[in-house]
């Protein structure tokens, strides 16, 4: 009666010696090609506001559901922490206070080391929650990593007094590391955010073929069910729109090539995004990539990452630097 | 990542990854005491009434699927009706639960009832769905 996907069933793959390998190999190459990008102040600033934004208006809003216990334990739960504080509405409202007011001193580059450990608790804190009823959700992993890579590149610098050489920025360096944010750190936290945002595609990508045996890709004009599984579960959710024919069903069935053909560049891309850290150009190129395949699963299977496209448009795409960069390449153009 | 796999908030992101022939299912809540026209409850909006989404409700359910087949030493596949039932019974007590935390007791049926749907496709055949009632709340004693 129930049959339930591998993943479903909990029969779970071991990681093969030789991904590890590959992937081992894969990230030294990557380590000698990478380098955090030369990134400006104004930059810097655009993007804590922009992330910021996502912060608050889509991780931040109260937990609607008020969940006062932990039955099924996940991450941090699991190790013992109690998170159902939160379901108390005052409780909870002090903390998205405080959380309001570290964003503020995030966007202004004010103590960082402070403000970010916070943010990253306070985000990773709320989602282990919600995550701790039996499903797990997948919509916010990217922002609450992001934030505890930044968290542990503000921290670590701060503690360590890294020797950061070559970067020739001295400004607020009259200021102490804990009290302002330093634009060295924050090339290195940028970089670390930019590593673990690919690090979820590139293991979104691997899992895929674990999971199927490699065979995913010859598998895909099955997803075909999936679509009608998430149309019903989008629909049985408000009642709105769904219940009924699903499209694309029918050319996936009836052109199975063509299914495989469609999503073979997703799953390239995945496995591809570690390009990203070669440099602004090809971050912007695979962001943009990203963007456009998280587009068309939204269309074609009703699934919507928006988060994730955010965070890939802010820190992978950077689009003022890309501004800036064409109109100081216009005006070079017209002076001559 | 990988090797850590679901550990909030690092994900081994496992979401579409096996597309295989066969079942699929989803699940949903509905009115024991209100039937369509297919002879089965009428679906509720049960992500306004117990702030759980359908696809939240069935992780939930495989998650206790999974516990119990763990619980009693078998495979996943291996249980009994009974036992899914069972199953079933405490995914819906714990969906019916939610209703105090989300202030929504007025508005909720009498009686509630878990509705599983299963998804069958066979490549050059077609896709067959049906749904079947899980679990129903009993009637409370007058």
């Amino acid at each position: 009666m129930i049959k339930g996907t591998a993943h479903e069933r909990g029969d779970r793959r071991a990681v093969p010696a030789g991904y590890m390998k590959m992937m081992a190999s894969g990230w030294k190459w990557l380590c000698s090609k990478a380098v955090p990008w030369d990134l400006r102040w104004w930059e810097a600033a655009l993007m804590r506001l922009f992330f910021a934004l996502v912060i608050f208006f889509e991780t931040f809003p109260p937990l609607k559901e008020r969940f006062a216990s932990q039955p099924r334990p996940n991450g941090l739960a699991e190790w013992g922490f109690d998170f159902t504080f939160f379901a108390d509405p005052k409780l909870y409202g002090t903390f998205s206070g405080i959380g309001i007011a570290a964003l503020a001193l995030y966007v202004i580059g004010f103590l960082p080391v402070l403000t970010l450990p916070y943010l990253a608790w306070f985000s990773i804190a709320t989602k282990t929650l919600a995550n701790s009823q039996g499903g797990i959700s997948h919509s916010y992993q990217m922002v609450s990593l992001v934030l505890l890579a930044q968290a542990v590149v503000t921290v670590w610098c701060f503690l360590q007094a890294l020797p950061f050489r070559g970067t020739g920025d001295t400004r607020c360096c009259c200021l102490p590391g804990w009290l302002v944010t330093h634009l060295r750190v924050e090339r290195w936290a940028l970089y670390y955010s930019q590593v673990v945002i690919v690090a979820c595609y590139v293991t979104a990508g691997i899992t895929k073929l674990l999971n199927s045996g490699g065979m995913w890709l010859w598998n895909t004009p099955y997803l075909a069910k999936d679509l009608i599984k998430t149309d019903r579960q989008n629909f049985y959710s408000q009642l709105k729109e769904g219940g009924g024919e699903v499209a694309y069903v029918a050319a996936l069935l009836e052109h199975p090539m063509l299914a495989r053909l469609l999503f073979s560049p997703g799953l390239l891309l995945e496995l591809g995004a570690l390009c990203a850290l070669l440099g602004r150009a090809w971050g912007c190129w695979v962001g943009l990539s990203l963007i456009a395949m998280h587009i068309g699963i939204d269309v074609v299977m009703g699934l919507n990452f928006k988060v994730f496209e955010m965070t890939v448009l802010i820190f992978l795409v950077n689009v003022p630097w890309w501004v800036a960069y064409a109109a100081g390449w216009l005006t070079r153009k017209r002076t001559g | 990542m990988l090797v850590v796999g679901e550990f909030y908030p690092f994900s081994d992101f496992p979401m579409y990854s096996d597309p295989d022939p066969g079942t699929t299912e989803y699940i949903f809540l509905g009115d024991a005491d209100s039937l369509d026209e297919e002879g089965l409850p009428r679906p509720i909006a049960m992500q306004y009434l117990v702030g759980v989404r359908a696809a939240k409700a069935k992780k939930i359910f495989q998650t206790n699927l999974r516990e119990r087949a763990r619980e009693s030493g078998k495979s996943f596949r291996d249980l009994t009706t009974t036992e899914i039932s069972k199953v079933a019974s405490e995914t819906l007590a714990f969906l019916r639960g939610r209703e105090q935390h989300m202030g929504t007791s007025a508005e909720m049926p009498e009686r509630l009832a878990l509705v599983l749907g299963e998804v069958d496709l066979v490549l050059g055949e077609g896709i067959h769905e049906k749904k079947t009632v899980l679990f129903e709340e009993k009637r409370k004693q007058p």
